[in-house]
């Protein structure tokens, strides 16, 4: 146990945070420093400094889970989340480097599917213009 | 102070990052950038007499990778479907996206916002086919991230709507 906790904290940077039920910051553990929440004291509202915690985000016996949640400086974090009888935890883990793996695939693809897009707009726009040379002038070789 | 958290919903490249950044910092770039997972931008709007800060959740496009998470719409008062006007197939996929939605988070305010005004020259989608969105009770603005139209009335339109829905 010992060792996935150690696992977590230090690969995937692990930070949690158990907040009462007006997202006041009751207690917090592991790697806050990395997300920017080094300096979050007990008592004070985690909703400024964590955007996604809001009112109505979690409820009583669900877990909710956000991935890839850009935590700004190109930083990006797994949330995971639940209401407890002690409060609410969350949970952080970071998957910056996922995240940046991800993206550049998906940029290329989504970029190779516009400009298939645009190819096959150019060859209908090149069709019609062939169309309409050979109706204006229909005795002359193209 | 009353917070509000709206969605961006849509495919990939419809241009809803622009909008968002178009809103929050007045900043446009014409280099596409995919988004991945989502990303919090925050605004405050003054609608009559109360400060309502937006929750903006820029939701990654769906494509060819990845479908619409919808843990992402919880908590949500309202949301956009973006669709880009000069890619007709956008609106397609919007209209679905909107069902998935509603039978996600219910019936929230939502508006359309059919962007890329700048380029209407190309538009592949026909004043008809919105016409025939809007008998159905469907809001819709044309939008343009690059020169800012529609953008700040789009935003006011639906905070306005989410007030209205929450009396």
């Amino acid at each position: 146990m010992n060792i996935l906790l150690s696992h977590l904290v230090n690969r995937r940077r692990l930070a949690y945070l158990f907040l009462d039920k007006d997202n006041n910051l009751i207690s917090s553990g592991g790697d806050l420093t990395y997300y920017g929440l080094g300096t979050l004291g007990t008592g004070e509202s985690v909703e400024d400094r964590l955007a996604f915690v809001q009112d109505g985000m979690f409820r009583e016996n669900e877990t909710v889970f956000f991935e890839y949640v850009s935590l700004g400086d190109n930083l990006y974090a797994n949330v995971l989340s639940s209401v407890t009888p002690n409060g609410i935890c969350v949970i952080l883990l970071d998957v910056t480097n996922q995240a940046r793996r991800i993206q550049s695939m998906q940029q290329s693809g989504n970029e190779l599917f516009l400009c298939r897009e645009q190819l096959i707009e150019t060859k209908k726009l090149l069709q019609q213009a062939l169309l309409t040379i050979r109706d204006s002038k229909p005795d002359d070789k193209i | 102070m009353i917070k509000k958290k709206i969605c961006m919903v849509g495919v990939f490249a419809v241009g809803k990052t622009s909008l968002v950044q178009r809103f929050v910092k007045s900043l446009f770039s014409d280099k596409y950038l995919t988004t991945v997972g989502v990303k919090i931008d925050k605004k405050s709007l003054r609608i009559g007499e109360e400060v309502v800060d937006l929750m903006l959740w820029d939701l990654q496009g769906e494509d060819e990778f990845q479908s619409l998470q919808v843990s992402y719409l919880r908590g949500s008062s309202g949301y956009f479907l973006v669709a880009d006007g000069t890619r007709e197939w956008t609106l397609d996929r919007a209209m679905t996206l909107q069902q998935k939605v509603q039978q996600t988070v219910g019936d929230l305010p939502f508006m359309l916002l059919i962007n890329k005004a700048d380029l209407s020259e190309s538009w592949e989608i026909d004043e008809k086919r919105l016409s025939e969105l809007v008998e159905t009770g469907w809001s819709i603005m044309r939008t343009s991230a690059r020169t800012g139209q529609g953008v700040e009335e789009a935003f006011n339109a639906l905070a306005i709507k989410m007030l209205e829905a929450q009396k």
